[in-house]
């Protein structure tokens, strides 16, 4: 186990450095180049094309993509990653760090809350299958499925912040009039963070629920369960504790698509809402073509994904035996 | 529940290569200046004609499998009959359209002509300079233009209609390189398994991890700008899941015992993977790839959304989705119809792969 | 027990179907019954008069009651703009919302544009400088007493004097420095030296009309006694975060990504002209603008921009919001239009150019999509200025004539494909829009596509990310049309810039339009200090333009802005929604 586990963390990193490189090179293929911004699209600042590619020297970003890639390579050893690219440069970690606090609370939030609902109810859904009652939900389940995200976020927005029940505020994570800490602040960030939270998890819940359903359908079929009803065993026992434990494994296996989803964020809802989320920042980098930014970014949801295999492979192995040969 | 779910899809199938009959430009049938003229038939493009090629190949097939389970006699010749008329009017076309027939509405209202029009009456790409001169933009749902129109004057239900088409034709394409990109890459993984094995799932993490918008933007700036360009960047994005899916299925299959027993026999790498593992992989790939393809759809709305989605003019459910968003409040419906037909196709796709799944075939097949 | 699971399924669906018929009634809010139909009105006309009266009786009752109250200081005012500043420094910072922070609250430059008469003011200078017979050097005087908010570390005040000045253009200059927007909007400056403690001369290359203008409204300071001092760090300088000015208000909190919030400066020098009587400020970062109006409902901002002109009319025509807000429309010096680039085979010729412009349907796109909020320009300035020629009136939308010159430039469909040709070439060309345009351009273009294609013209519209546009495309000529938009200056736009030869390679003349003619008349309005003669030379340009068609200019939109009912004295200034004069009506 301990070798199996030495040689999974050690595959991690030739994708890391696979990551960087892929990452390094696709951005400088995109064309286009750091200081638009510096460009206004009105025209209103008049921005002489030298000046732009006198900043570019002055950076190093004409030397060859090798030189380049290598220098950060030697930095990204050290853990620095440097400055932004740009009129003001601010240090890297400190911004991707500020918005992955963000976006990890409200997408543990998230997806806490949708593994608690959807679990529960792709399980029940399992047991009762074949009902009308079951047939309603798997059909109002696929119709939250359908909706886009941000159709979905709009429409809660329009339903909480604007309509008929105004309780909850619109955009960003703090109110400028409400205070920092203690109990007060604690309910602020809470209001804030509802309709982000609930419509990701909403968005999620049908997915989580549907292959919930499928684990268990495969295990409800199975002899040893009709052993244990005719054993006198009670469902909810039958369910939750001899069915669950292998039905569970696609969701484990879904476990590693979720570590880097906790990282990376959704931009449609960050955007709607006016998140200071990773999202937002790897978008608005991508876009402004801040390529330390990007490359800082890249490196951390690869570091997330990996973590997020890893832990899906070794509790896939834990819970089922059969897996570890692979 | 399997017969419903192809024939949902049968009807997906249909509604798509029944769009240029239904929502056209030119008219069905017209008598100009006394002689009688087809014009949609004789328009037809090299699109609308695959479309009903494949249409009559799926009658074809409905036929074929009423004959060979001995239905009625009805059973067989009505499938039958509409894999003929599909086949007759992918003949058509590669015409010109003239220009009485383009203006006709002016033609018939001057009386040099009688016309049958298509029943919504306007083309996807036609923007209505009546509804123009009305001056409200988007219009509501009305006895001229059944679902409204968008923003340009373009009548809703054609671009749903041919939108639909356009969508479900993206979506399949990026299904298809996805899959074929995916099993290839199972398969190796299966088959040579060890190093290839290792560095493969390298390959699919990278994938995984890096942030596919700058892929969108490096690919779209190179690129022409096109549904071929789309469908390959949409298969490119998400071939991951079939590769994930395949080489599980092979690892799995490879405790089988036949697996055993034929590299005991010293079957070859390739030959056991071409034929005797990859007919058993094929379920749950299937099942996946019908998913893939609902997922196609919905990645295509996000492009969209981004702008690069289909390219105007050409309609498509994502980019009708996307121009629909930022006019909620003030013409609902240009965002919810699409959002209902993406809705309906979904629930179609996913109910051919539920049945997919639980179709008892012999899971083994030791060719 | 089987009527009893029927009966529970069904209800179970008529309370869903109830649910939604419920949701979507309080969520969708009826279409306007029939649109605002608007007068077309030629380039001709006076657009230009501020036009600012709601059209509610709410609206103008707080309009009325401004002029007989007393102002009022109190009150936070708060706004939203849509991209996070990058930087508060004065020296480097770049974008739109930066320059209007910086500009109107932070640092106010040395002189500034009367809103409404557009005269020169000055503010921080103590009066106009004294300008040389041959107007090449300028010497200025600096208001005595203005102090900066924070001074030295014992908490003696420090004055803004010529130290400053000298050290922000040591700065502003240093190829060290990322300050590209101040060099390039400097760029006639040779150098700026201090004479006294607050006297300073600034020599300029050339002679040029604007010169008071650019260098008084454009040249930043910075404190020299708290900034970092070294080049290659002044741009990381902690003070972009944290800006310590001299202006009508201070910053007191910057919430990354979220808001700023800024306190009136108690100390403020031009209070008697520009009062500013909120007390606090508050600016918020919004990604998303189709949620302005919503925003401006919960009562989070006091001053909204519309971007979607039906949502715009909906709204005036909503009684509630009659009581909610005052609606404000008028003209800013922006424009949209079409750049064509003159070296692909059939834009060289300038009669394809004007048949180009006869085509798109102008006139169709401001009645039904703008539903009258935008002005069809015939020149590179906005709708009402004065360098417009009266005479010149904008090109109709008419499809024959543009037949006819095509055909006179050799244009014909030799093929019978049903697309024009010359020389064996058929007409195709690609049409670059940016990412972030707007749906009632979108649905001009997809018009213009369609009677170009009417006309034998093959355009395909094809979406450009707007910072590879900006710094690539258009550049370095690689596109064959591109639709662009324009904020000019609203005082005097020269077009140096734009339209002169000079600016092919180096400046923004993406057309590569070279015209002899053109290029002496700019040049002697750039010598020109008489401003009759300057708009003498200004209408014999647009009249070349006008004829040569290097462009296809587009439209003049309208500002849509809402503000709040509880705000008095609310006009807009001939420079738009300025409310350095505006206060809150008390509680």
């Amino acid at each position: 186990m301990r070798a199996w586990l030495l040689r999974r963390l050690l595959l991690c990193v030739p994708t890391l450095v696979g990551l960087t490189l892929v990452t390094f090179l696709l951005s400088r293929l995109a064309p286009g180049g750091p200081f638009a911004s510096a460009i206004d699209p009105e025209g209103a600042s008049r921005v002489p094309l030298q000046e732009i590619e006198a900043m570019r020297t002055l950076l190093g970003l004409d030397r060859p993509l090798s030189v380049q890639y290598l220098e950060w390579l030697r930095r990204f050893a050290t853990l620095d990653f440097g400055t932004t690219l740009g009129i003001a440069p601010v240090p890297v970690a400190a911004r991707v760090a500020a918005a992955l606090r963000v976006t990890f609370w409200l997408q543990l939030a998230s997806v806490t809350l949708m593994l608690g609902l959807g679990v529960p109810l792709g399980v029940w859904c399992a047991a009762r299958v074949g009902t009308r009652r079951e047939k309603t939900t798997g059909a109002l389940l696929f119709l939250l499925h359908c909706t886009p995200m941000l159709l979905l976020g709009t429409l809660l927005m329009k339903l909480f912040c604007v309509g008929p029940l105004r309780v909850l505020p619109m955009i960003g994570l703090h109110s400028p009039d409400a205070p920092d800490h203690g109990l007060a602040g604690a309910l602020d960030l809470l209001k804030h963070a509802t309709l982000p939270v609930a419509c990701i998890a909403l968005a999620g819940l049908p997915g989580i629920a549907r292959f919930a359903r499928a684990g268990m359908l495969d295990e409800l079929a199975k002899p040893f369960l009709v052993a244990a009803a005719a054993r006198g065993i009670p469902e909810r026992r039958r369910l939750f504790v001899h069915a669950l434990r292998v039905g569970i494994l696609p969701i484990v296996a879904l476990l590693g698509q979720i570590v880097p989803f906790l990282v990376v964020g959704s931009v449609t809802v960050e955007k709607l809402f006016s998140l200071p989320g990773m999202g937002q920042l790897a978008a608005e980098a991508i876009l402004a073509r801040d390529y330390p930014t990007v490359m800082a970014v890249s490196v951390v949801v690869g570091v997330a994904a990996m973590a997020g295999f890893l832990l899906a492979d070794v509790v896939q192995a834990l819970l089922d035996r059969r897996v570890r040969l692979a | 529940m399997r017969r419903g779910a192809i024939l949902g899809a049968f009807a997906l199938v249909a509604a798509a290569a029944l769009a240029p009959l239904l929502a056209h430009e030119l008219p069905l049938a017209g008598r100009f200046g006394g002689e009688l003229r087809f014009p949609v038939l004789r328009c037809l493009t090299g699109e609308d004609r695959l479309w009903f090629a494949l249409l009559a190949a799926l009658c074809a097939a409905f036929a074929g499998a009423a004959r060979l389970r001995r239905r009625s006699r009805a059973a067989v010749a009505a499938p039958a009959a509409g894999a003929l008329l599909f086949a007759l009017l992918a003949c058509c076309g590669g015409g010109r359209p003239r220009l009485d027939e383009l203006d006709w509405r002016a033609t018939r209202a001057a009386g040099r002509a009688a016309v049958v029009p298509t029943p919504v009456g306007f083309g996807p790409l036609e923007s209505d300079d009546v509804a123009i001169a009305a001056g409200v933009l988007p219009a509501p749902p009305s006895a001229r233009h059944w679902l409204g129109t968008d923003g340009s004057a373009r009548d809703v239900a054609a671009r749903l209609l041919h939108g639909m088409r356009v969508s479900l034709a993206t979506a399949v394409a990026a299904t298809a390189v996805a899959l074929g990109l995916g099993l290839l890459v199972g398969l190796a993984c299966g088959a040579w398994r060890g190093f290839v094995d290792l560095a493969l799932m390298r390959v699919v993490e990278v994938f995984l991890c890096f942030p596919q918008l700058f892929l969108v933007l490096v690919v779209f700036a190179y690129l022409p700008h096109g549904r071929t360009t789309l469908a390959l960047l949409l298969g490119v994005v998400g071939w991951t899941t079939t590769a994930q899916i395949a080489r599980a299925e092979f690892l799995r299959l490879h405790g089988e015992e036949f697996v055993v027993a034929a590299r005991a026999l010293g079957v070859p790498a390739w030959r056991l993977a071409l034929r005797h593992l990859l007919p058993n992989a094929l379920e749950p790939v299937a099942v996946a790839a019908t998913f893939g393809v609902a997922g196609a759809l919905l990645a295509e709305f996000t492009l969209s959304f981004l702008g690069f989605g289909v390219p105007p003019p050409t309609p498509s459910l994502g980019q009708m989705l996307a121009e629909g968003k930022g006019v909620l409040e003030t013409a609902p419906w240009i965002a919810l119809l699409p959002g209902t037909v993406i809705f309906l196709v979904v629930v179609a796709i996913n109910a051919l792969g539920e049945s997919l799944r639980r179709r008892p075939a012999p899971r083994r097949r030791v060719a | 027990m089987e009527r009893k699971v029927v009966r529970h399924g069904a209800a179970t669906w008529v309370v869903a179907l109830a649910a939604a018929v419920l949701v979507s009634r309080g969520l969708v809010r009826p279409a306007p019954a029939q649109a605002v139909h608007a007068t077309s009105s030629g380039a001709g006309e006076d657009v230009a008069a501020p036009h600012s009266f709601a059209a509610s009786d709410a609206g103008r009752r707080s309009l009325r009651g401004g002029s007989s109250e007393e102002p009022r200081r109190g009150g936070t005012f708060s706004q939203f703009t849509s991209a996070e500043y990058k930087t508060l420094n004065n020296v480097t910072r770049g974008t739109q919302p930066e320059e209007v922070m910086c500009r109107l609250f932070l640092y106010p430059p040395l002189i500034e544009l009367d809103p409404d008469t557009l005269e020169l003011v000055p503010l921080l200078a103590a009066d106009h400088p004294q300008i040389s017979a041959d107007h090449l050097r300028y010497t200025w005087k600096l208001r005595p007493g203005v102090k900066w908010q924070v001074g030295r570390p014992d908490g003696t005040p420090v004055e803004v004097t010529t130290a400053d000045v000298e050290f922000s253009w040591k700065m502003l200059s240093d190829p060290k420095v990322p300050a590209l927007s101040a060099r390039g909007a400097l760029s006639l400056v040779k150098s700026v030296q201090a004479v006294d403690r607050t006297t300073f001369v600034v020599e300029v290359k050339e002679p040029y009309f604007k010169a008071e203008f650019e260098f008084g409204t454009n040249f930043r300071i910075m404190p020299e006694h708290l900034c970092e001092h070294d080049p290659a760090k002044f741009a990381s300088d902690p003070l972009g975060r944290a800006p310590v000015g001299y202006g009508p208000y201070h910053l007191t909190t910057w919430r990354e990504r979220e808001y700023v919030e800024l306190e009136r400066n108690p100390d403020w020098f031009a209070a008697d002209k520009l009062p500013y009587f909120a007390d606090r400020l508050r600016i918020r970062f919004l990604t998303d603008l189709s949620r302005a109006p919503d925003l401006f409902e919960q009562g989070e901002v006091a001053l909204a921009t519309v971007n979607d002109v039906s949502r715009w009319e909906a709204l005036k025509k909503d009684a509630r919001w009659g009581e909610l807000a005052t609606f404000h429309e008028y003209y800013l010096a922006s424009c949209i239009y079409v750049v064509w680039n003159h070296a692909h085979f059939a834009f060289g010729d300038a009669r394809v150019r004007r048949a180009m412009t006869l085509l798109f349907p102008r006139e169709q796109v401001r009645d039904s999509k703008y539903l009258g909020h935008a002005a069809v320009i015939s020149g590179p300035w906005p709708a009402g200025a004065a360098e417009l020629d009266p005479s010149v009136a904008p090109l109709p939308f008419d499809p024959e004539q543009a037949a006819r010159l095509l055909a006179e430039a050799g244009f014909a469909d030799h093929d019978g494909d049903g697309i024009l040709d010359r020389d064996g070439k058929a007409f195709r060309f690609e049409l670059k829009v940016p990412a972030t345009t707007t749906p009632a351009l979108d649905a001009g273009n997809l018009w213009f596509q369609e009677k170009l294609k009417r006309a034998g013209v093959e355009m395909s519209i094809r979406r450009v990310e707007t910072s590879q546009l900006l710094t690539s495309d258009l550049p370095k000529h690689e596109f064959e049309g591109a639709q662009i938009g324009w904020t000019g200056d609203p005082t005097e736009d020269d077009l140096f810039e734009r339209f002169h030869s000079q600016s092919i390679d180096h400046g923004r003349n993406y057309c590569s339009y070279r015209s002899e003619e053109c290029d002496r008349l700019i040049e002697a309005w750039r010598r020109e200090f008489d401003h009759g003669k300057r708009l003498e030379l200004a209408h014999q340009l647009h009249r070349r333009i006008a004829e040569d068609q290097p462009a296809t200019f587009l439209f003049n939109p309208q500002s849509l802005v809402l503000a709040t009912t509880k705000l008095r004295n609310v006009k807009i200034h001939r420079l738009g929604a300025r409310w350095h004069d505006w206060w809150f009506a008390a509680p």
